[in-house]
């Protein structure tokens, strides 16, 4: 294998392994929860920013050519680790604004605003975290400890990424067949319903918010620290509409549908649309990629609203055999099997 | 229902319309009960108690503010005076969680299930479990949430099997008629060990033979102890289920007695000749 083509296999797994993580993240919000968070890359950025200023060190690092708020230089991983908590935290500031209140149209709305708004401050304010022109040269995390080639450094990345994609993804799993994960999923049906049986909406929603805000931020340390920049025009909101289209693709409310999703969407399509030979200029190719990113979402809203892998349908059997175990259940139908025979 | 529901042993054979078994005493009182939106009063000075282990219906026109009072004391709509006192407990502007904590669950004029969880996991939705239903339990794994889970399962099987519906527990609710979504409604109330279920219009677009049903369980469950504060406009079905019966017109209660006291009440008859 060359090494360009080992360069574009590394940055595609990166990439990859991070989208995936925002689709579950998202998913756990939409798919679960049925919170519509048109702002998800938002809670990216912040994680991005995050990462690169308490990597980067002081401003006046690197000649002073970048101007940015609270610089410091502090060792991996507890950049990412505070990516994580400034996540959770504008997941409650914006969450508790957003949520409440509200009805999830009206949600939907206010999550798009705060997204035009997030991009338009960090465009704006040259000296919060360098205006347009972003942060660059965020240093890699033991780039300059371990002695491998960039290429052999590339594919430890590749493994760290898939790692941490995995622990979220098992996580995500975790939540999603747990009970708080059918408490979610009812609130996503009837939210005056499940209120009515106890169920606090606003916290647990709440609750679901900080966790895919954590998982978004973490994921843009990570991109952060691999691609080493970060500027505005990176993360528009109509990112979050890609990672939507994947997770109505793949199925949302099932880990491996959104998995799917993630695969097809921002990878797959993205990397298909590269490849169409007609077209030379790379601005038509980028509207080109919206336009078929709008009609695939339109096509399976319209065709296949619960995408390619559908939500599980969760059988009393099921239930029982994720709540006493495989063996359990077994003996019993076995008895019970037994006993109808007799 | 095949068997009795597990809440007390009453009286199967407790008929139609007979005075209730139970204890004696008021489980809700409500005091002075109002609400404007706006400049519009809805519903003004609306006092009433409903008796524990009692059916009690309330009826009137349109718009006489039946549904606003039944959201007031479901913590669902924030009353502008008034107190919603639930055995000795101030519940008035408790949001409808709490509420529902506190042993009130209510039901909705359009039937409100899950729609795409199984009608079993609506039945276990009706228990709630903090403890499990927790950030850290979930992260945790089975071995925290799965003995409190196991209970609930075999309550919900206990429960499908009393209604003769475990046949259809693997269903989506949204697969079910819209009798059986009202008996799931009433399942999960009994899944929340509700002490006073609130029904809105429980009969509302159910076929006969579900209605016979669904008035065949209120009956049962009355006769077991439980409380029901229903509105209902089929006054047929609260002749033989509710004693007593509150009238309400314009946002004001006229009368609460029985059947016949009501038919006998003048300004009864007025509100309904007169709207």
């Amino acid at each position: 294998m060359t090494p360009a083509v080992q360069l574009y296999l590394i940055t595609l797994l990166v990439y990859f392994f991070i989208d995936l993580m925002m689709c579950w993240g998202l998913d756990l919000q939409f798919g679960v929860a049925g919170v519509l968070n048109f702002a998800y890359i938002v809670f990216q950025a912040a994680g991005a920013y995050t990462t690169a200023v308490l990597t980067l060190g002081p401003s006046s690092a690197n000649g002073g050519f970048q101007h940015y708020v609270g610089g410091a230089r502090l060792p991996f991983p507890i950049p990412l680790l505070a990516a994580m908590v400034v996540g959770i935290l504008l997941s409650l500031v914006v969450g508790f604004i957003g949520l409440r209140r509200l009805r999830s149209d009206y949600q939907a709305m206010v999550m798009l605003v705060v997204s035009v708004i997030a991009t338009a401050v960090a465009d704006s304010q040259l000296n919060l975290v360098n205006g347009p022109a972003g942060l660059s040269l965020v240093p890699k995390p033991f780039a300059s400890s371990i002695s491998v080639s960039p290429l052999g450094y590339g594919w430890l990345f590749v493994i760290f990424s898939a790692v941490v994609c995995l622990l979220v993804g098992w996580l995500t799993r975790r939540i999603v067949q747990s009970p708080l994960g059918r408490t979610l999923r009812a609130i996503r049906e009837d939210e005056r319903a499940a209120a009515a049986l106890g169920r606090d909406v606003n916290g647990r929603r709440l609750l679901v918010f900080a966790v895919g805000g954590a998982v978004a931020a973490l994921s843009g340390g990570i991109l952060v620290e691999f691609v080493g920049a970060w500027a505005p025009n990176g993360w528009l909101y109509p990112e979050t509409f890609v990672l939507f289209t994947a997770i109505i693709v793949g199925g949302r409310a099932n880990v491996f549908g959104v998995a799917l999703g993630a695969l097809l969407i921002p990878v797959g399509l993205q990397q298909a649309v590269d490849y169409i030979p007609i077209v030379n200029s790379p601005t038509v190719l980028a509207s080109l990629e919206w336009i078929i990113t709008g009609i695939v979402t339109i096509t399976f809203l319209w065709v296949r609203p619960n995408g390619l892998l559908p939500e599980r349908r969760r059988t009393m059997q099921s239930i029982d055999r994720s709540a006493r175990g495989r063996d359990t259940v077994t003996a019993a139908g076995t008895a019970e099997s037994l006993g109808g025979r007799a | 229902m095949s068997q009795q529901p597990a809440v007390g042993s009453g009286d199967q054979s407790a008929g139609v319309g007979q005075p209730p078994a139970g204890e004696a005493g008021a489980l809700l009182e409500v005091l002075g009960l109002g609400r404007d939106f706006g400049g519009v009063r809805a519903v003004d000075e609306v006092s009433f108690s409903v008796a524990r282990g009692t059916i009690t219906g309330i009826i009137g026109p349109n718009g006489a503010g039946k549904s606003t009072v039944l959201g007031m004391v479901a913590g669902e709509i924030r009353p502008s005076r008034g107190t919603v006192r639930f055995e000795g407990r101030d519940l008035a502007r408790m949001p409808p969680h709490k509420v529902a904590r506190a042993g009130i669950v209510r039901t909705f004029q359009l039937a409100s299930v899950f729609s795409h969880l199984t009608v079993f996991e609506n039945l276990l939705m009706g228990a709630y479990a903090p403890h499990i239903e927790s950030l850290w339990a979930s992260l945790a794994g089975r071995r925290i949430w799965r003995a409190q889970e196991r209970d609930r399962i075999d309550r919900a099987r206990q429960i499908l099997e009393q209604f003769d519906m475990a046949g259809v527990g693997d269903l989506y609710a949204e697969e079910l008629s819209g009798g059986q979504k009202r008996l799931v409604e009433i399942m999960r109330a009994l899944m929340a060990s509700a002490r006073l279920i609130l029904l809105d219009e429980p009969m509302a677009g159910v076929n006969t033979t579900m209605r016979a049903r669904i008035e065949q369980v209120l009956v049962q469950l009355r006769s077991q102890g439980l409380t029901v504060l229903m509105i209902e406009h089929e006054l047929e079905v609260v002749e033989r289920l509710c004693d007593p019966v509150i009238v309400m017109a314009r946002g004001r209660l006229l009368h609460q007695g029985t059947m016949e006291e009501i038919r006998r009440n003048r300004d009864v008859q007025k509100a309904y000749l007169v709207g």
